[in-house]
């Protein structure tokens, strides 16, 4: 009899105290949904912030733009190629 | 008690069956609202839209990638006073006010007013605090180097559902691959509608879109736009094409016509200008055309560089047909060097007749004439060859010269390519690699399609096409101290079953340095003005490119 006894107090115990613990719990993260949101919408502010950025960058760096900066700016394209060649190492016969 | 006990049976079955048709309407009648309106308490299922594969040029830089936009989107029920929301709203979207007045009468929970709209646009309507009006988060297309390679990329639009759909070039051909996969995630909330979950992006199934790795050069291909716009309106020509691949590896370096649409405002343009032309349009190739004749009897060994054709001292005559060169030049007993050099249209009717009808079908199916390359684009064509019981004596004679066939510019540099590439035939390709969302790079390798040709007659061709630019028409153009394989091509254009002599197809195809070459070219104007000939349109057009790329390349001239 005694041995019953003891298990059904263990599990009262056990069934008073998980409850305990779960008011606690649910009481701590009551309010989180709030914090959840503000992380996302964080989260989410960083990678507007990211892929408009690299929306400029890729628009400064476009050939299109530097073209057009360096017409600004007075460069011209060279068209006389300059080369050194080696002179060819036989007698050439004239 | 019978007659009692079958009554109480009665009504128990009868109740009985009062339950289960209750539960059949609950459980199967209206079991969709019922989950509907369930989910809606427990959180929100949000649809997931991919984020679009970016298009990316060799140097990694991305021609086409996304940015930011918006929906606006209007509840209705939430707005308050009307006519101010419809005034604000169609003076800051620039929509038109019966529009807009027209969604704000709906009785709705959520209409779409535009889509869209950018960052900009957005904060200024945040600004104006409007009540029942919300944005949704999109993304749209974005060309860092706003129209360049238009009609090799091709655009985005919308498919029957309203989303988003590749058309035409890239966008088309790598569609399924580009945009990824719609997913849908459940926003759990609390009574408040505060959210209390993590979005469960695992459970959704979005799946980012792959990005394309090109081969495309993005300095030679805005390079080759400039010039040819430039060359366009400088020839008064109506329309020009240049494409330039790397004759080892078949790949797409650059790929341009003129006049082009830009992707970003597509709608505005005439559908004609969304094809792209180098695959969709066929051409008789004229001149350029010859190189490929002469290398299939140089390879059957009927004929070598040193031959002396027989018939070319005038007019030739086959089947009615009295054939005359382009000048109305003959050079007797004038070797098949010299053909290519001049031009001459009578010594390609000798090659022609020595190869044969077979023969001459069996080198041009390995040139891969007659059909489509195999290039990673949408909407490429082939004009197929006739059967061999169908050509008549005049039509092989006209096809040693490159009348009586069409090809695309597509075609016509791959088979070109294959004499710079020791006779091997790459199939052409504008992918380099894939990127999946993971990072993973899978490359797609090479791949040789045929070999028409030895390497042995591979060579000698290129020194007769290099004595064709050093000593032809075009060579007072030719670069100094390169050796460059080209050959030049003055297409008459056929109108109404008769060439017109005043309208050509002016074209330009070679290889460069022709020892080892890095690219293979071909350039083409079309019904030019300022001159109908290749030489003197074309050919300085190449020559343009072609010195820039080799000084691009940091190859220097011979000194030779």
């Amino acid at each position: 009899m005694k041995k019953p006894a003891l298990l059904i107090l263990f599990l009262i115990i056990s069934v008073l105290g998980l409850s305990v613990v779960k008011t606690f719990v649910a009481n701590r993260i009551s309010t989180s949904g709030s914090t959840l949101g503000a992380i996302e919408e964080r989260i989410n502010f960083y990678k507007i912030e990211n892929t408009l950025l690299s929306e400029k960058l890729y628009s400064l760096s476009s050939l299109t733009n530097v073209s057009s900066q360096a017409d600004k700016l007075g460069f011209v394209e060279e068209n006389s190629n300059f080369v050194l060649t080696n002179p060819i190492p036989i007698a050439l016969k004239q | 008690m019978t007659w009692r006990y079958r009554f109480t049976f009665l009504i128990l079955i009868l109740f009985y069956l009062l339950v289960i048709g209750r539960l059949f309407y609950w459980q199967v009648v209206k079991a969709q609202e019922l989950s509907t309106l369930g989910q809606l308490q427990y959180g929100r299922t949000v649809t997931v839209f991919p984020k679009r594969g970016e298009i990316r040029s060799s140097d990694g830089f991305p021609i086409v990638t996304n940015k930011i936009s918006y929906l606006v989107f209007a509840n209705p029920k939430e707005v308050k006073d009307k006519s101010k929301t419809i005034s604000l709203l169609s003076q800051t979207l620039s929509l038109d006010v019966a529009s807009v007045s027209a969604s704000l009468a709906l009785d709705k929970f959520w209409v779409p007013l535009t889509s869209g709209i950018d960052t900009q646009a957005k904060a200024k309507l945040d600004r104006l605090n409007l009540p029942g009006i919300g944005f949704e988060q999109q993304y749209s297309r974005f060309y860092p180097e706003a129209s360049l390679a238009a009609q090799l990329i091709g655009f985005v639009g919308k498919d029957e559902s309203g989303e988003d759909k590749g058309y035409f070039g890239l966008e088309g051909y790598y569609n399924r691959l580009l945009k990824g996969k719609t997913g849908s995630a459940v926003q759990i909330h609390d009574a408040f509608g505060k959210p209390i979950l993590a979005r469960l992006n695992q459970e959704s199934g979005q799946i980012d879109g792959s990005s394309l790795i090109l081969s495309l050069n993005r300095p030679i291909q805005f390079l080759v736009e400039r010039v040819l716009k430039e060359s366009v309106d400088k020839f008064g020509a109506t329309s020009g094409m240049v494409g330039v691949m790397n004759p080892k590896t078949g790949e797409i370096l650059a790929m341009a016509s003129y006049p082009t649409f830009d992707p970003r405002s597509y709608q505005d343009f005439s559908e004609n200008f969304y094809k792209n032309a180098f695959i969709s349009d066929t051409y008789e190739p004229g001149s350029t055309f010859k190189p490929l004749v002469m290398s299939a009897a140089l390879d059957a060994k009927l004929v070598t560089p040193q031959t002396k054709c027989t018939i070319c001292s005038g007019p030739v005559s086959i089947g009615g047909y009295e054939l005359h060169t382009w000048d109305d030049k003959y050079f007797k007993d004038t070797t098949m060097t010299e053909v290519i050099q001049h031009s001459d249209n009578t010594g390609m009717i000798f090659v022609a007749e020595r190869l044969g009808v077979a023969r001459m079908i069996n080198y041009l199916e390995k040139f891969g004439i007659g059909n489509t390359t195999g290039v990673d684009l949408q909407g490429e064509v082939s004009a197929a060859l006739k059967p061999e019981n169908q050509w008549y004596a005049v039509d092989l004679a006209t096809m040693g010269f490159g009348q009586g066939v069409s090809v695309t510019p597509m075609e016509l540099l791959t088979a070109i390519s294959a004499i710079a590439n020791n006779g091997k035939r790459m199939e052409p390709h504008v992918v380099s690699a894939v990127e999946n969302p993971d990072g993973i790079v899978v490359k797609i390798p090479p791949r040789v399609i045929d070999t028409p040709v030895s390497p042995e007659t591979a060579k000698v061709m290129a020194e007769i096409m290099v004595n064709a630019v050093n000593k032809g028409e075009a060579s007072w153009t030719k670069l100094d101290g390169y050796r460059v394989a080209g050959k030049t091509g003055t297409a008459s254009i056929p109108v109404n079953g008769h060439y017109d002599p005043t309208k050509t197809i002016a074209s330009f195809v070679g290889f460069a340095p022709a020892d080892d070459p890095k690219f293979s070219m071909i350039v083409i104007l079309n019904k030019p003005t300022a001159s109908i000939y290749g030489a003197e349109t074309a050919a300085p057009i190449f020559f343009e490119i072609a010195k820039n790329i080799l000084s691009y390349y940091g190859i220097p001239p011979s000194g030779q």
